[in-house]
């Protein structure tokens, strides 16, 4: 193992935990203060937004109309951009000649970018425009990451504390979903963006409206050097917590992330944002170490799973009999500016969170190796999506504190509010729907799709099993051996998108109600506390637990299988 | 109520489609102009005024007189794939045969990349190819050794990024290094090596 290797990624880990807490303040002034210093800047903006959208920022809506303006929103985009994407090839700005998407490949990307999975079945480099790689891909970016946030704040409140503190908003119930959509973009993605399209600018990631280039290698060969607005679809990507690439290579592909330092700052940007929201959560429950306890167990996982996984690279020991130097571990499909460790670093972080950009192809990573992604798909990402992360996180929060209370035998009770019958079964349903969508779908996959499998034996089960984990988790990563541009494919993993995302948030809004209209109690002597690290423990044991009594099967079935045989 | 709250929404896109996928990536392209034309338009590099292609963007090498890189390509073969083992041996043995004094060829050499056109190979992969080059261009081992150092590129800030040279750029500093009657006899030599290789290559698969 590179020491240098893990001196980056311990720098890398650094830079991320040193930025919560400032990062993560911030969040909490956007959303929940009264006022900030910046409202000299952003309030015109958003009073122009406001008015041309028509909407009162100031209505409460109830989780009913909430909803129902956020899939009205999310249906209204994903229409237009389908609209956009089978006629791209009539349209302007389109050096490539990229041609009309068909019908399922259009379903497939606009469904897969609005739920911020940024699963792609298509090659940007050729099969996209221009335009449609600003108008559909980038502005999907920004909404669907917008969206997820402001789910997550109308989260946060039903868990907010009741105490009326100054220079907070009152919470009077779950709040308004443009007021949360647009602060989320004017005043936290969109300078986000701006800030990491500028640093990825200086290392070289190109940003340009220049058509593909023709030109003769050193050695003659004819070759066509793709490239475009490069930059600007990159920064958000990684913010918005959506990893869909410019090109089909995506982190890999040099245009995208030329350097090691593009390396970290697309690391630390696609971090940075779901840890710091659980910061945020943090402080509007009045007690800092509620937040702390959930980043730094969350955080303890990601460690471990990123040891297996540095292990498991560090060589293939199906190439040990050849005259062949590992030192570097397993570069099949990896890059040497990033090396085996910060390939793998990013991989865990990329499906530790909701992006699924990669740097390297987890199809070629060894049994194990490509487990560790899989088995952070399988129980919803860790951190997960910008947003969206708050409810995966809290959904196992409740199950821990429900099944801790059942071993002590006292009525659980979670920030003062009593966990009931209601509740936890709200949580156990949004908690079904993934392993539902990813065994169901991989089994029927598995039937009519077996012709889409690059692999043989257990590894082609795998690549099937890992496309319906990502499209569940709304990740977006692959084991791209997989060939996914048919319609049986389209089809299926657009609706596991869709089902993945769009049954959870009513499902955990609505729990999230039902804590804002509880009586709180003080704490007593024998109330289970969940800012203490015993917590940490039991949460460790019951994500790890209930992730591996629904999955292991069909983990024997891939991964697992495909190392002991 | 809902025809209202549809026409909102239909506003909604409207209003950010425009400003998240026209204004924002626009005044990017402005900034980038300004500010770095040449990263902007993709780090072109040109060889008297021909394009010869991005000094980002690996391109791969046959002619044993210039520093190979990466086999091309990307494969997403599985770790036990017997592709992948049979294709690794392969080049194992085109390596060994390029260069007979390495006893271990450096992985980076023998594998496919997670791009396709990785640019870099490993500093150390790049000054085993020393005396080979140095055979057949003429140019000795100490010049194309310090050529070699010339274009490793260190850890940013010491720590970011494993020492490693990029190989198109690597390679045109060489060519440069040879006058054009000279690059021509590098060239015939390196044809007859690369045919004595081939038939070595052959010989050895018929005998395996």
């Amino acid at each position: 193992m590179d020491v240098l290797g893990i001196v980056q990624i311990i720098v890398e880990l650094a830079a991320v935990l040193l930025l919560v807490r400032p990062v993560g303040g911030y969040l909490v002034g956007v959303f929940f203060k009264e006022r900030s210093r910046l409202d000299a800047l952003f309030g015109p903006i958003e009073r122009g937004l406001y008015w041309a959208i028509g909407v009162d920022p100031s209505e409460e809506m109830g989780v009913g109309r909430y909803v129902l303006s956020l899939l009205l929103v999310n249906g209204l985009m994903i229409v237009i951009v389908m609209l956009i994407l089978i006629t791209q090839g009539y349209l302007p700005l389109n050096p490539t000649a990229a041609a009309n998407m068909p019908i399922d490949l259009a379903f497939n990307t606009a469904a897969s970018f609005m739920t911020n999975t940024n699963w792609q079945s298509y090659a940007g480099e050729t099969q996209v425009s221009y335009l449609s790689q600003m108008i559909c891909i980038t502005f999907l970016m920004f909404t669907s990451a917008a969206t997820g946030m402001a789910v997550g704040v109308a989260f946060i409140r039903g868990f907010a504390s009741r105490d009326q503190r100054p220079g907070f908003r009152e919470i009077t119930g779950i709040g308004n979903f443009y007021f949360d959509f647009v602060r989320a973009l004017t005043r936290v993605l969109v300078p986000f963006a701006i800030i990491v399209s500028i640093l990825l600018l200086v290392q070289g990631v190109p940003q340009t409206l220049g058509g593909p280039l023709s030109y003769h290698t050193v050695e003659g060969s004819i070759s066509t050097l793709y490239r475009g607005p490069v930059a600007s679809l990159e920064s958000i990507k990684h913010l918005g917590t959506n990893g869909g690439g410019f090109f089909a290579q995506n982190s890999a592909y040099p245009f995208e992330n030329p350097t090691p330092l593009t390396n970290v700052i697309e690391i630390v940007a696609m971090l940075i944002i779901p840890i710091s929201l659980l910061y945020a959560f943090g402080v509007m429950t009045g007690n800092t170490k509620e937040g702390r306890i959930l980043i730094g167990t969350l955080t303890t996982i990601f460690i471990v799973l990123l040891s297996i996984g540095l292990l498991a690279e560090s060589s293939n020991p199906a190439l040990s009999n050849l005259a062949v130097n590992q030192s570097s571990g397993n570069l099949e499909g990896k890059e040497v500016r990033f090396g085996t460790e910060n390939s793998v670093m990013f991989i865990v972080s990329t499906t530790s969170t909701g992006t699924g950009s990669v740097n390297s192809m987890i199809d070629s990573y060894t049994a194990i190796g490509g487990a560790v992604p899989l088995f952070l798909l399988m129980i919803g990402s860790l951190f997960a999506g910008d947003g969206s992360g708050l409810l995966t996180v809290l959904m196992y929060v409740i199950l821990a504190v429900f099944i801790a209370g059942l071993m002590v035998g006292r009525s659980p009770q979670y920030l003062g509010r009593k966990i009931e019958s209601k509740e936890v079964k709200l949580t156990f349903l949004a908690f079904l729907v993934h392993p539902i969508l990813i065994l169901g779908f991989t089994a029927a996959g598995i039937i009519f799709a077996t012709s889409s499998l690059l692999n043989p034996g257990s590894h082609g089960f795998t690549e099937m099993l890992y496309a319906f984990s990502s499209a569940a988790a709304n990740n977006g990563s692959a084991f791209a051996g997989l060939s996914a541009n048919t319609p049986f494919l389209n089809y299926t993993l657009g609706i596991t998108m869709l089902l993945g995302r769009y049954i959870t948030f009513p499902l955990m809004l609505l729990v999230s109600d039902s804590f804002l209209r509880k009586k709180t109690t003080p704490y007593d002597a024998g109330t289970f506390r969940t800012d203490k690290w015993i917590f940490g423990l039991i949460l460790i044991g019951v994500i790890v637990i209930l992730g591996a009594l629904t999955f292991f099967p069909v983990l024997v079935l891939g991964p697992l299988g495909e190392a002991l045989l | 109520m809902l025809k209202n709250d549809l026409f909102t929404a239909f506003k909604t896109t409207v209003v950010f489609l425009v400003l998240c996928g026209l204004v924002f990536p626009l005044i990017l392209v402005g900034i980038a102009q300004i500010a770095d034309k040449p990263a902007a338009e993709g780090s072109i590099l040109t060889q008297n005024g021909t394009v010869v292609g991005s000094s980002l963007v690996g391109q791969s090498f046959a002619d044993p007189m210039h520093f190979q890189s990466r086999p091309s390509g990307v494969s997403n073969w599985g770790p036990n794939n017997p592709t992948l083992i049979t294709n690794v041996s392969q080049q194992v043995a085109y390596q060994k045969q390029l260069n007979p004094s390495i006893s271990l060829v450096p992985i980076d050499l023998v594998t496919q990349s997670g791009s396709g056109v990785d640019p870099n190979i490993a500093s150390g992969s790049a000054l085993l190819q020393v005396p080979r080059i140095s055979n057949l261009t003429g140019i000795s081992q100490d010049v194309l050794t310090r050529l070699v150092n010339q274009y490793t590129e260190n850890p940013v800030a010491g720590v970011f990024g494993a020492p490693r040279v990029n190989v198109l750029q690597l390679n045109l500093a060489l060519d440069n290094l040879l006058s054009p009657s000279a690059l021509k006899s590098a060239e015939a030599n390196a044809t007859a090596f690369n045919a004595a290789a081939l038939n070595a290559t052959v010989m050895n698969t018929t005998a395996g």
